[in-house]
């Protein structure tokens, strides 16, 4: 293991003083799952860890004046377990529970998977199809990022600045009908690095299945692939669900992607599964819509 | 690198100790405490044989360092028994032929313990779903299940008599 210092903060205050007088040699630590692998495998050197895992009251999920809000600190445990979080948002769940194992979902944190860019994580699809946004904060105050600006993914870096750390996510709630599903391919069932994952938000209108919107991100398949796919999207938004409509959707979406290939999977086959992917989880969301949510 | 004044409390006993700041749980509790039922496999997270609860929550002790587990409760293998009673768990891991090398028994029966604590009456499902994170080589995990499936009998029956009293 690599020599570091751990710095025990006394208040957030600490926290973001140490954070920005450090510069780029000083990061936070949370649940630890994500950094201390790689500080094992030397792929990253800080002079010094803030640990800003004793601040519980960034440990949250809750709903506030029609939007719903996660601590950075929230396990994804706390996820599972939150009364939030099920009816149309049960993308969540789905994520929550092919997370890792039941030891690292008890520790691994919400604003630790948002702060990583390393092209696998599981929780920022489901983010990006909620329009989530990222609030950060630092000495000099606080300002808000759409999930879709923090990543650079060519360069598999955040633009989360020096000094700022996450203290929540956030999403607005919709008021019609709506719903979210969430899925991940790997090389076995439990305890993988996904392949590909993708997550779909679909927002129609049950009887006359108008789609008021659509929305569908993929984030292990890599490449320069962006987390939404956009055009896909367009060919359904604002059109009703029928076979017609929803083969373009998988054909533009199918185009859209620029798979990688690797010794886990060639960049045919991640293309070929996104696409079922995509099919069957939209076709989860427009059963659990036209159930009216049962 | 600095150090640390840090109290654990494990298995019900405080522990005043100065920990380097990249000390892991896992070697403050084999080293320094002793505890060598804490096993290390693979300290990348994948092998789950270092498994702790922490708060009553298994974690794996081969990822946390030990200055973030201050003040918190920590429980291993060695506190579950009472003496020489065993905890009902570990008569059924013996009784079911649960064990063959032993590497990987002290985390599935700490990880059992938190789902039974949480869920005394788990399906099939729900035992394998808990305990997939933790591997064995050795016994092609049925008897695992099924020792976990027979201490819920066995902790059933010791609610009743209490209820009963
Ligand atoms: C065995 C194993 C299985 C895993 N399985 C999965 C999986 O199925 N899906 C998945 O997506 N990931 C998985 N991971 C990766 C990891 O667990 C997640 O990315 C996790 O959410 C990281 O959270 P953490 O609190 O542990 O982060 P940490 O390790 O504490 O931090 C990770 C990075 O984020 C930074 N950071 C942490 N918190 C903040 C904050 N509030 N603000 C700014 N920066 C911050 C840290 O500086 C560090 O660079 C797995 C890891 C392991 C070891
Ligand atoms: S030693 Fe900790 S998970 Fe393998
Ligand atoms: S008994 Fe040998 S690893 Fe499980």
């Amino acid at each position: 293991m690599l020599y570091f210092d751990i710095h025990v903060p006394e208040s957030l205050d600490d926290a973001l003083k140490v954070l920005e007088e450090g510069g780029g040699e000083v990061v936070p630590i949370a649940g630890g799952t994500g950094l201390i692998p790689r500080l094992y495998l030397r792929r990253t050197r800080p002079r010094l860890l803030v640990d800003i895992s004793g601040f519980k009251d960034m440990r949250y999920v809750k709903r506030d004046g029609g939007y719903i809000r996660i601590g950075a600190l929230t396990t994804i445990s706390d996820l599972l377990e939150s009364d939030v979080i099920g009816g149309p948002l049960e993308a969540f769940v789905h994520m929550g529970k092919m997370f890792g194992s039941w030891q690292i979902r008890n520790v691994a944190t919400v604003g630790g998977n948002v702060a990583t860019s390393s092209l696998i994580e599981d929780l920022v699809p489901v983010l990006e199809v909620l329009g989530a946004r990222v609030k950060l904060i630092g000495r000099r105050g606080e300002r808000v990022v759409a999930m879709e600006k923090l990543y650079d993914k060519d360069k598999r870096a955040t633009s989360i600045r020096p000094g700022e750390m996450i203290s929540e996510v956030f999403f607005e709630e919709k008021k019609r009908e709506y719903w979210t599903a969430f899925d991940k391919m790997g090389r076995r069932s439990y305890l993988v690095m996904a392949l590909v994952n993708v997550a779909i938000m679909l927002d129609m209108d049950p009887k006359s299945r108008h789609v008021y919107d659509v929305k569908v991100a993929t984030n292990a398949i890599g490449g320069s692939t962006p987390g939404r796919a956009r055009r896909s999207e367009s060919e359904l938004r604002g059109r009703r669900l029928n076979d017609g409509n929803v083969d373009r959707f998988l054909r533009a979406f199918e185009d859209e992607l620029s798979p990688r290939d690797d010794f886990r999977a060639s960049a045919e086959y991640r293309r070929s599964i996104a696409k079922v992917m995509a099919k069957r989880l939209l076709e989860y969301c427009e059963r659990r819509i036209s159930e009216g949510g049962k | 690198m600095s150090k640390h004044l840090v109290t654990l409390n494990v298995n019900g006993e405080d522990h005043v100790l100065y920990v380097d700041s990249n000390e892991r749980l896992i070697d403050t509790l084999r080293h320094r405490i002793g505890l060598r039922s804490v096993k290390e496999g693979c300290g990348t997270g994948d092998c789950g044989s270092c498994t702790v609860l922490l708060d009553g929550r298994p974690v794996l002790s081969c990822l946390i360092l030990t200055v973030q587990a201050r003040d918190r409760r920590i429980t291993t293998l060695e506190g579950l028994g009472k003496g020489d009673e065993l905890h009902p768990l570990q008569e059924a891991f013996i009784e079911d032929h649960a064990v063959q090398c032993g590497y990987c028994t002290p985390a599935m029966i700490l990880t059992a313990k938190a789902l039974l604590d949480r869920n005394p009456e788990p399906s099939e499902e729900e035992i394998k779903e808990a305990l997939g994170g933790v591997l064995c080589r050795c016994t092609g995990y049925y008897s695992i299940i099924r020792a976990v499936r027979s201490a819920v009998k066995k902790m059933h029956g010791v609610r009743r008599m209490e209820n009963e009293r």
